[in-house]
């Protein structure tokens, strides 16, 4: 069974699309990352899934059914801006939200939770006093306390320090293993790379991403490659003018060539070779990040046509 | 359902667990009592000691000083202690008999002007001159007596006006001092008996026959039969006044109520929306059980509120013997109005503080819902007069302005006609789910609306269109 469908939903705030006829489908069980730019519609969309706003027109379906309201309690929530009650005491607050979402007499419960993210002896301070790292802490806490099937998590793990980050990651990954379906946004391409099993990427509005990292890789095929020259010898406009390069960067001890699709790498290597001695050569396929750079940075995507491909506006 | 009882209780506690709040119920009733207690601690701190006046005694002969002198002595021995506990329960007065100055205006005043130097340099509380006529009053009296059913004498010459009236007796002093004001209502009696009635030496009783006499005339309400068939006279006067009391009492506890409530409701909305708070809310519960739960919250709050104070008013009402003029049917009148009017205020506050984004924006907003609770505080005057006029029973018939107004005439037992309580009864429940049912259309699409304030236009579309 698939815990989200999105069957051609759109959602307009006045005059801006917010979200362009997405079709979206999330297995159970899975980690789906959501990327894309600020302001590109990964929240609007994690909102209609939380039924928090409506979509304009088009099916939303959470976990089967898709008519009941925000009051999902198998569904968990971690919104963007993070806020509570800060006059409250941190237990108090935890026991309030669980029991928002049905649960009775939670305290054992949100004390397990407290311990296991080294909050304990924090339970009866105020949020008011307590660090950003440790205000999100109890917000996440507020999210996973009602052991969620489906679980949204918008930016998890922004603004956190690594220790804190490592904590809540860990915390995921344990949910996942115990069957929680999560459906995260993040900026971090790296995060995405490592825990997704899916990844999902919308773009003004547009789906432009969707599948495994590998498949996603695979429509972008092995066009980057990594080059040494001995002595840093050969500058990127020379990189440029090389035939079959489309791009060159100048990452510092290396550089990094794309290559215009069906160009036979083994051309380049001998035209390198011409410009010096190559130390070390590496054909290899555009990261994550490199992809996300592609698509959204307008600059690219009007010298290279091919840098979004076939999926916008299906 | 569950759900709104977890939001009423969460609001309830941030609520009523504020240091603000235990304080504002205390201080509430104790700024409305104030004035009484204060007059209570001042009485008890009042200066006791013995207070001296000057008296000038300018009749013929200066009799009335030295019979004041006796009479002064007469009450510092018997009055002025308290028989079981023997402690002074007032000022011992000591009088200083002056001299007269001559009788020409000019050495009259200046003797005024030497003696008010004296009362400003405290050596004196104030000074008692007794004019030189004024043990003529008797055949002043007979005069007047005998001048009823006669044409009136001609108006002396005009000059005449301009003078002092030489039978007046004048007492001087600074009108704060306490001690005096209690020598001039004790004067007052014993310069009247001296020369109006020629009576000096009158023992307790005989003044009391005197000045304690009933009026020949009384006012009374109606009379009626009673369930043994004895006529029973309506207290008139006294039950109106309270009735009247107890009305307004009521209808300004819904107000405080009402505004205490609605205000921190409207402000509570618009934080957790400015906060994204809301958000996290929605997550789990629908708009409607969000506003819903505030509500009952709100209610919660204004009912522990009221229960304190009335319990505390009857307490008080019961302990002085007036507990009949708060009846309980009015009590649950009072209840029944209040949570409708929470209600009903109360989600159309919230409404307005989801709709907004700012703390400054709903100013504009909540003058039409102000309107309705300011509307019956202007118009008590009017009802008061006439409890059974137009105007009265069509604010009372008007939902808005129900609570406050039927309220108050129930109270003033005004002629509700039973089509009227039907009527108005069945107006407020419809008015108050009308009130709800828009509330929730606004709180809902308002509460995750970000931006400008809308318009009473857009606020109108909404609740039409969803």
């Amino acid at each position: 069974m698939n815990a989200v469908e999105l069957i051609e939903v759109k959602k307009a705030f006045s005059n801006v699309q917010a979200v362009k006829n997405l079709t979206l489908t999330v297995p159970e069980g899975c980690v789906y990352g959501f990327i894309g730019p600020n302001g590109s519609g990964k929240s609007t969309t994690l909102r209609m899934i939380m039924r928090i706003i409506y979509p304009d027109e088009g099916i939303v379906r959470v976990l089967g059914a898709d008519t009941f309201g925000a009051a999902n309690d198998l569904v968990g929530y971690l919104p963007e801006e993070r806020s509570t009650y800060k006059k409250m005491k941190v237990r108090e607050v935890l026991c309030f939200h669980a029991e928002l979402k049905g649960l009775r007499r939670p305290s054992a419960l949100v004390d397990e939770w407290l311990e296991r993210l080294g909050l304990i002896d924090w339970r009866e301070k105020k949020v008011e006093t307590l660090s950003k790292g440790m205000a999100q802490k109890v917000q996440f806490i507020s999210s996973v306390v009602s052991k969620p099937k489906l679980l949204l998590l918008d930016e998890p793990f922004s603004g956190l320090d690594p220790v804190n980050n490592e904590a809540i990651r860990k915390a995921v990954i344990e949910l996942h293993q115990e069957g929680t379906t999560i459906i995260f946004s993040t900026h971090d391409m790296r995060t995405a790379e490592v825990m997704c099993d899916y990844i999902f990427m919308i773009y003004r509005g547009d789906k432009v991403l969707d599948g495994t990292l590998e498949s996603i890789q695979n429509q972008y095929g092995t066009d980057m490659i990594r080059v040494r020259v001995e002595g840093n010898a050969v500058g990127v406009g020379e990189l440029q003018r090389i035939r079959g390069v489309s791009d060159a960067k100048d990452l510092g001890h290396f550089k990094e060539l794309r290559v215009a699709g069906g160009v036979d790498t083994q051309a380049i290597l001998h035209r390198l070779c011409e410009l010096g001695r190559v130390v070390h050569f590496e054909v290899s396929r555009p990261s994550l990040h490199d992809i996300f750079v592609r698509i959204a940075n307008p600059t690219a995507e009007e010298s290279d046509e091919t840098a979004v491909p076939a999926l916008q506006g299906e | 359902m569950r759900k709104i009882w977890v939001i009423a209780f969460r609001e309830f506690n941030a609520t009523v667990r504020t240091k603000a709040f235990l304080v504002g119920i205390f201080l509430m009733p104790v700024l409305m009592c104030g004035s009484v207690v204060v007059s209570i601690i001042t009485e008890k701190l009042e200066d006791r000691s013995s207070q001296k006046i000057a008296i000038v005694d300018r009749t013929p002969g200066a009799k009335i000083a030295p019979i004041l002198q006796t009479a002064v002595e007469k009450r510092n021995a018997q009055d002025t202690v308290n028989k079981k506990t023997g402690e002074r329960s007032s000022p011992e007065f000591k009088l200083e008999i002056v001299p007269p100055s001559g009788s020409d205006q000019a050495a009259v005043e200046s003797q005024r002007v030497e003696l008010s130097k004296r009362v400003k340099d405290h050596e004196i509380i104030g000074f008692l001159e007794i004019g030189p006529d004024a043990n003529n009053q008797r055949a002043t009296l007979t005069a007047i007596l005998g001048a009823i059913g006669k044409p009136k004498p001609a108006a002396p010459d005009e000059q005449a006006d301009d003078r002092e009236d030489p039978a007046l007796c004048r007492f001087q002093t600074v009108p704060t001092n306490a001690g005096a004001i209690d020598f001039y209502r004790w004067s007052l009696i014993q310069v009247t008996l001296i020369t109006r009635f020629g009576l000096t030496n009158v023992d307790e009783k005989t003044q009391k026959a005197i000045f304690d006499q009933k009026p020949p005339v009384v006012m009374l309400g109606l009379t009626t039969l009673d369930e043994k068939g004895n006529a029973i006279d309506d207290e008139g006067n006294l039950k109106t006044a309270a009735q009247l009391a107890v009305g307004l009492g009521m209808m300004m506890l819904m107000f405080m109520m009402v505004m205490v409530g609605s205000t921190p409701l409207l402000q509570s909305v618009l934080e957790e929306k400015m906060q994204k708070i809301s958000e996290v809310l929605l997550g789990s519960v629908q708009p409607f059980q969000l506003m819903m739960g505030k509500l009952m919250g709100m209610i919660g709050v204004a009912l522990l509120l009221s229960v304190v104070y009335v319990a505390g008013t009857l307490f008080a009402v019961n302990y002085y013997g007036f507990g009949e003029y708060i009846p309980l049917t009015l009590l649950l009148w009072f209840l029944f109005y209040l949570v409708l009017a929470v209600i009903m205020y109360g989600s159309l506050f919230s409404a307005i503080g989801a709709a907004c984004s700012d703390m400054k924006e709903p100013q504009a907003l909540m003058l039409p819902v102000m309107m309705p609770i300011i509307l019956p505080m202007m118009l008590v005057g009017l009802i008061i007069k006439n409890p059974d006029g137009i105007v009265a029973r069509a604010v009372s018939l008007f939902p808005p302005t129900t609570p406050m107004m039927m309220l108050l005439r129930q109270a003033m037992e005004a002629n509700v006609r039973p089509w009227e309580q039907v009527v108005s009864t069945i107006g407020i429940i419809a008015f108050t789910v009308f009130c709800v049912w828009v509330g929730g259309r606004i709180f809902r699409i308002g509460i995750l609306m970000q931006g400008k304030a809308p318009s009473f236009k857009q606020l109108v579309q909404w609740v039409v269109h969803g």
